[in-house]
């Protein structure tokens, strides 16, 4: 297992987090490895979280587009509504192997969050979440869900009260009680082990896809796209395939408003510098100074001023290719596929999808393209509805606050 | 007994800073840390973690730091150490970051996330540059973690874990383990340092006991209250010896 992707990754801590992350190296080395933890981890995802996840054709947006013949990757039907779980289910079940009786761990979007919440109520562990305030606010949904499921949830008022100052909030409130609690990054990104350790629970995605295609075509697939915040459920998707050099992997970044600082959040299409942030050597968006800059996108998940070592490493080799969509591009797309397919995308996904329908009227024919959803888009209803149609919204929020409050 | 005070640049201003920087001197303090704000600490409390906040806000520049290591002169320190985050030198560039703060003075460097294993070479470029590179242990670290400090001569120990800024016990353990330190190092001691009992506890078995986010605190509040710094700062520093 690698410490470092190239120059990117490491363990950029303090002394106090080092036990820690030394004993999760050597349980994550051990358990990765044991049979019976293996065939306990599969049976919670066939059994709780519905794997393996559909690939469906997409005959319909296929016959439109006159290029690739094109597979939609139907993570967002895995319980908890996102490839979360995958990676949520792993971790609980790693930590309370190696004794942990408490998981912490910080969400943006909230998905997560839900996810961790569920996996730590199915497995018996008590959990806590911290969010940053604004996301708190613009995901209050994800906030009641992961109550429901048993979870204390921590505001963080700090710095701009978005993913990076839950994740800050996280890393700090560890440090005071790692003995007994695991701190359960949902993204591949973060010090060492956790990159490896969040690829290696996510690769269910790219094996499924692999199989569910060759009994479908009999061959590989030529094009995947998937979207790419920190990087999870990109890397999930394209680790089996890193070394099929003929498959082409294309990482969606969050494009936003314009390409102004604090209008985006696409580390690598923007040329971000390098940088050393919350444990881990990444590009970042940040001054000349190396203050981490305010980010912006549509969907919480993706809106991070960093990117996952490796996946920063895969960009440096020119193993992915980044792209970007916008925040107008990705209401459009989850807009399309939702009258061309009956998917409902999450905005996080819907920017793989807003790629995907440029990419794929250029592509032959013969050639076939994998789009990851990977989430369902139900939980945006207060961004999509509030953008998409505000009048009717408005009125039934509004008739709701006097219902409730009148 | 020695104390090892703890201010941030840019916090509240460099005139505020001036002003506390010359309570602490005049009120004893022997050593003073001056930490540059970054965006994402992620070993501070709420308290130093807003200041730096305020700070960024106000528009300091990391090359700003020089004015305040001036003003820290002025006030009569004659031991500064620099802090603040990995990200800062590493954009800075290590090398020209040692090289300069040695030049201006400074005693020795803290930065708790660059790694003891140095592979961004902090640690031995530092020292090639005659500037103390300060490694920060815990209180409690395994022994093969402890061999990794053996070649420096000073070091920072937090007592605990958890962020700065709330209340530390300094049990016999931590007073064993710092006097077994100070045997071969010079240990500065601290992490959320806030009574006279505490230091007087911490004084005996350290070279300097480190009193960190409680200054912040006094700045904030006399902030609020309106309240002239030097005599708050003088103030909060005296319940403290």
């Amino acid at each position: 297992m690698p410490k470092y992707f190239g120059q990117y990754g490491g363990q950029y801590v303090g002394e106090v987090l080092r036990p820690a992350l030394d004993e999760l190296a050597a349980g994550f080395a051990k358990y990765s490895r044991d049979k019976k933890f293996l065939a306990e981890y599969a049976d919670l995802l066939t059994n709780y979280a519905g794997r393996p996840t559909p690939l469906l054709y997409a005959a319909n947006l296929t016959r439109e587009l006159q290029g690739a013949k094109t597979y939609i990757k139907l993570e967002g039907l895995a319980n908890t509504g996102a490839h979360k779980i995958n990676n949520a289910l792993g971790q609980v079940l790693l930590a309370k192997k190696i004794g942990k009786k408490q998981v912490i761990a910080e969400t943006g979007a909230g998905q997560h969050g839900v996810a961790t919440a569920a996996a730590c109520a199915r497995l018996g562990l008590r959990c806590e979440i911290f969010m940053g305030a604004i996301d708190a606010a613009r995901q209050q949904p994800n906030v009641f869900l992961m109550k429901q499921y048993g979870a204390k949830i921590h505001i963080v008022e700090d710095g701009t009260r978005i993913l990076k100052d839950a994740v800050n909030a996280c890393l700090k409130n560890w440090t005071a009680r790692a003995a007994d609690t695991h701190y359960l990054i949902g993204s591949a990104l973060g010090p060492y082990p956790y990159p490896d350790m969040v690829r290696f629970f996510q690769s269910s995605i790219g094996r499924e896809i692999k199989k569910q295609l060759w009994q479908k075509e009999k061959k590989l697939p030529d094009v995947l796209i998937a979207c790419c915040g920190g990087g999870s459920n990109s890397i999930g998707m394209f680790a089996p395939f890193l070394r099929n050099k003929k498959v082409r992997l294309i990482a969606v970044e969050a494009g936003g408003r314009g390409r102004k600082a604090g209008q985006h959040a696409a580390r690598i299409c923007s040329r971000s510098p390098l940088g050393i942030v919350e444990g881990y050597k990444s590009r970042f968006i940040q001054t000349d100074d190396g203050q981490v800059l305010p980010t912006h996108s549509v969907s919480a998940g993706l809106d991070y001023a960093g990117i996952g070592p490796e996946l920063a490493a895969l960009a440096e080799a020119r193993r992915i290719e980044f792209l970007t969509a916008s925040d107008k591009e990705v209401l459009q797309a989850y807009q399309y596929l939702a009258r061309t397919e009956g998917l409902l995308f999450a905005l996080e996904s819907a920017h793989a999808a807003a790629a995907a329908l440029k990419i794929i009227p250029r592509l032959g024919q013969d050639q076939i393209a994998v789009i990851n959803m990977s989430g369902r888009g139900d939980k945006d209803i207060f961004i999509t509805a509030a953008e998409l149609s505000k009048k009717e919204w408005g009125e039934f929020l509004k008739q709701e606050v006097e219902r409730l409050c009148g | 007994m020695r104390l090892m005070v703890h201010l941030i640049a840019g916090f509240p201003s460099l005139q505020g800073f001036t002003e506390a920087a010359r309570a602490l001197r005049a009120g004893g303090a022997e050593i003073l840390e001056i930490q540059i704000p970054f965006s994402d600490p992620t070993a501070d409390g709420p308290d130093i973690t807003r200041a730096s906040e305020a700070a960024l806000r106000g528009g300091f520049k990391v090359r700003d730091i020089f004015k305040y290591l001036r003003a820290a002169r002025q006030a009569g320190f004659r031991r500064i150490l620099v802090m603040t985050y990995a990200n800062i030198p590493y954009r800075y560039g290590i090398k020209k970051y040692v090289s300069d703060l040695q030049k201006a003075g400074v005693e020795g460097l803290i930065v708790p996330d660059l790694p003891l294993e140095d592979e961004e070479s902090f640690y031995q470029l530092a020292r090639q540059k005659h500037i103390a590179p300060v490694p920060v242990g815990v209180v409690g670290m395994p022994a093969r973690r402890l061999k990794l400090l053996e070649p420096y001569h000073k070091l920072y120990i937090s007592l605990r874990g958890g962020t700065t800024g709330t209340a530390t016990r300094i049990s016999a353990e931590t007073q064993k383990f710092l006097s077994q330190l100070s045997v071969r190092h010079e240990v500065y001691g601290g992490f959320g340092i806030t009574s006279a009992r505490q230091v007087k506890a911490l004084a005996p078995f350290v070279h300097a006991v480190v009193v960190g986010s409680y200054f912040t605190r006094t700045l904030q509040e006399a902030g609020r209250a309106n309240a002239p710094i030097y005599q708050s700062v003088a103030g909060a520093l005296r319940k403290l010896l």
